[in-house]
């Protein structure tokens, strides 16, 4: 009951945080700033909270991170951007993932980085 | 903004009930994530091909239920440990899914 109440409560604060940055951020602009900085943070956060409580990381990682990125947005750019240009639609596609899994890598490495120093 | 905060709530935790369902062996776990994100992108399609903005559901349940900073975690491990047509594969198996049952919904709902 306590895992799953962190979960929910991590994924409210992700979702308000990623409706916030949506209003704030003109366009499709906002989907890239949630998952490529999520992305950063949930790698960092995978080295940083793999010592601490099952219910931080489920907070942190499973619920705010989680939830503050989003998949079922970048399908639907996706398909929208695929309706005007095949070309447009597997660049988007092709660089958001790339972008987003470096983050990840660079959010690992910088993580591992301050736990060895 | 009370509905964005429900719908977050509640779409973090049936994604987090997929991930009991599995074993936490790393490819069950990329079972799950790659199913939540089909499954959210099948429904949003549906949603928006019949014309609903529902914040609730768009930007709080399905938005907190699929996930990308995850599926991106996992693939950077395979890619670490030199699986390289797991991680790969599950990455491509994921956009390919997501977009398919995306346009399915939207058609099939429109």
């Amino acid at each position: 009951m306590k895992r799953i109440l962190a979960v929910g409560v991590g994924g409210m604060a992700g979702a308000l945080l990623r409706a916030g940055i949506y209003m704030a951020v003109a366009g499709g602009l906002g989907l890239w700033l949630v998952n490529i900085a999520g992305s950063f943070l949930i790698g960092v956060a995978a080295v940083r909270l793999a010592r601490k409580s099952a219910e931080l990381r489920l907070l942190v990682s499973t619920g705010l991170l989680g939830s503050f990125t989003t998949f079922s947005a970048f399908s639907a750019d996706w398909f929208h951007y695929l309706e005007s240009s095949v070309w447009v639609g597997l660049a988007f596609a092709g660089s958001m993932t790339v972008a987003c899994i470096a983050s990840a890598a660079t959010g690992l490495w910088i993580g591992r980085r301050g736990v060895a120093s | 903004m009370i509905g964005i905060a429900m719908g977050g709530f509640l779409g973090a935790v049936t994604r987090y009930l997929f991930y009991l369902l599995v074993e936490s062996r790393s490819w069950q776990a990329k079972a799950a994530t790659w199913l939540v994100n089909s499954i959210g992108s099948l429904v949003l399609g549906a949603f928006v091909g019949s014309g609903s903005l529902s914040a609730f559901w768009i930007t709080g349940f399905l938005g907190a239920f699929t996930t990308f900073s995850t599926m991106a975690l996992d693939a950077v491990k395979d890619f670490e440990d030199g699986n390289w047509l797991q991680g790969g594969s599950y990455i491509l198996a994921t956009l390919a899914s997501g977009l398919l049952l995306f346009g399915l919904g939207y058609v099939l709902m429109q």
